[in-house]
């Protein structure tokens, strides 16, 4: 049986405090869904998808889960604010039509989600913040088991084979760290697991 | 995070003066609400959209047909609110042996700063006008080439535009190229201004009633303005342009020292500032350390609706 993974959210910080989160750049054509992990392009500092492979801390590892999805920019950054600036852009990804004699200038449908450029995420390297997501090995489900925790609480995040979300792999020793099971769910399969990010696997923002 | 050791001179008595430059030191006078319509919204965003009339009614010859021509819908301008803000945090012990009530004063520090933020984000506006500032049209808010939703039936309605206009279809409100505040560069702005038209290249009443400068261009603006002869000419002709009755304001947020520009009165122009939150002052204590912490928070946004009752020359 394939996994059907969930997006990984943020479900307690061991301090108490609120989620580390950041908005940064998002890079263009980037179409990564909420709950999943993200990375930064080194050409630009854009918010990019994780591509799955980097996991040495440098430039290409994971740095956090995004809390929204991607908008498709057609550039880098489109539309977020400079410095002391209002935002630039149009304010909103989504347009419709075209408008006479105006190349330019956009429909923007009533009601469309507004955007600034940026991309939101939970910061992986804060090593406060517990994650929450799907458990397996290499594409198969995985039911938790208490002893995980004593015999191999090391994984890593492998896509679900419906290309949508990510799974804590048990499969992999290179990216995370089991800490828990997740007590919503019943015992049985689609467990969800709670885990850290390595500091050392992970980029520092 | 303030604490006794950078505040030594805080925690005993016989200090005659602390010289605070955030209480003795006067803010400039509010700036951007006399150039920007300022408005509220209680929502993420304001949605502002355009529309054009219609084109000349044209003659109807006896016993034929009227002629029908529709109005046009435009592009939608967004004013998306961001939030600003900042805080400072206070140990418990600085705050109890604060002999002056220094700490106290925290929170206007953070207005000053605040009032400020809303005065450059406003300003910059027009100074990112020639580039990363855009118009409901989908261009820089100034620009030698404002395309018109009538398009070039708009440039040939609009009487007297064919040497005004860089290219048909669009009309400016920009020089090209950018010329210096001079006597002929404030001509220029004015025969921009009065042969603007709309959407459809109808005339509209847009009047230039003051040019926003840099203070570095204050006492040139005088002369210009001011003098009851044509200025730098020795031919004793009158100043054509006090009868324009042209006035400037200095804005001090301004970065360029050559960059320039001309409004109409507000009513005239859809340059706006909208205030989703005022400027509001929080505080809370950290149960274990007791330490203090103030912040201070704001909403708004600004920016340009559309192009036409402003215009802009980024100097030489």
């Amino acid at each position: 049986m394939a996994i059907t993974a969930v997006p990984i959210i943020p479900v307690k910080s061991l301090s108490g405090n609120q989620f580390a989160a950041r908005r940064i750049i998002e890079d263009a054509t980037q179409t990564f869904k909420s709950g999943t992990p993200v990375a930064m392009a080194a050409a630009d500092g854009g918010v990019i998808a994780w591509a799955g492979a980097t996991v040495s801390g440098a430039v290409g590892s994971v740095v956090g889960i995004s809390y929204e999805a991607a908008s498709n920019l057609a550039s880098t950054g489109l539309g977020a604010p400079s410095p002391n600036s209002p935002v630039t852009g149009l304010g909103a990804a989504l347009t419709f039509g075209s408008v006479q004699n105006e190349a330019s200038a956009k429909n923007i449908p009533h009601g469309a989600p507004i955007n600034d450029g940026r991309v939101g995420l939970f910061i992986a390297a804060f090593a406060d913040t517990v994650f929450s997501a799907t458990l397996g090995t290499t594409g198969n489900p995985t039911n938790w088991s208490d002893a995980l925790l004593s015999t191999n609480p090391l994984a890593g995040l492998t896509i679900d084979t419906g290309g949508n979300f990510w799974y804590v792999d048990l499969g992999k020793t290179n990216l995370v760290r089991i800490v828990g099971r997740d007590l919503r769910d019943p015992v049985g399969t689609g467990n969800r697991v709670l885990f850290q990010f390595i500091g050392t696997a992970v980029q520092q923002l | 995070m303030m604490v006794r050791g950078q505040w030594a001179q805080d925690l005993a008595p016989g200090v005659h003066h602390w010289f605070l430059h955030f209480l003795d030191l006067q803010m400039r006078r509010e700036e951007y609400s006399t150039i920007f319509n300022v408005e509220t919204s209680q929502q993420a965003f304001e949605d502002e959209i355009e529309a054009a009339g219609v084109g000349v009614m044209p003659e109807k010859p006896e016993a034929d047909a009227v002629l029908y021509d529709d109005m046009v819908q435009g592009g939608t301008k967004r004013y998306l609110h961001l939030s600003y803000a900042i805080g400072s945090r206070a140990s418990w012990e600085l705050i109890e042996d604060d002999q002056y009530g220094l700490i106290k004063q925290v929170p206007k520090a953070h207005v000053r700063s605040a009032q400020f933020a809303r005065e450059i984000v406003s300003a910059n506006v027009l100074n990112l006008g020639f580039s990363t500032i855009l118009t409901i049209d989908g261009v820089s808010l100034f620009n030698t080439q404002h395309p018109l939703l009538g398009g070039a039936a708009a440039t040939n309605t609009a009487p007297g535009v064919a040497n005004v206009i860089f290219a048909s279809g669009t009309y400016p409100n920009r020089p090209s190229p950018d010329v210096d505040l001079s006597f002929t560069g404030v001509q220029l702005m004015i025969n921009q201004f009065e042969r603007m038209p709309d959407s459809q290249g109808l005339p509209v009443r847009v009047k230039p009633t003051t040019i926003l400068i840099p203070p570095e261009l204050k006492f040139i603006a005088r002369e210009i303005l001011g003098s009851p002869g044509k200025p730098y000419t020795a031919d004793n002709e009158l100043n054509a342009l006090l009868g324009e009755d042209l006035k400037f304001q200095v804005v001090h947020y301004f970065t360029s020292q050559s960059a320039w520009y001309a409004v109409a009165d507000k009513e005239y122009h859809q340059l706006k500032f909208f205030e989703r939150h005022p400027i509001d002052s929080d505080y809370d204590d950290d149960f274990d350390t007791r330490s203090t912490k103030i912040i201070t928070f704001q909403r708004f946004s600004a920016g340009a609706t559309s192009w036409i009752g402003t215009w802009g020359s980024n100097g030489p």
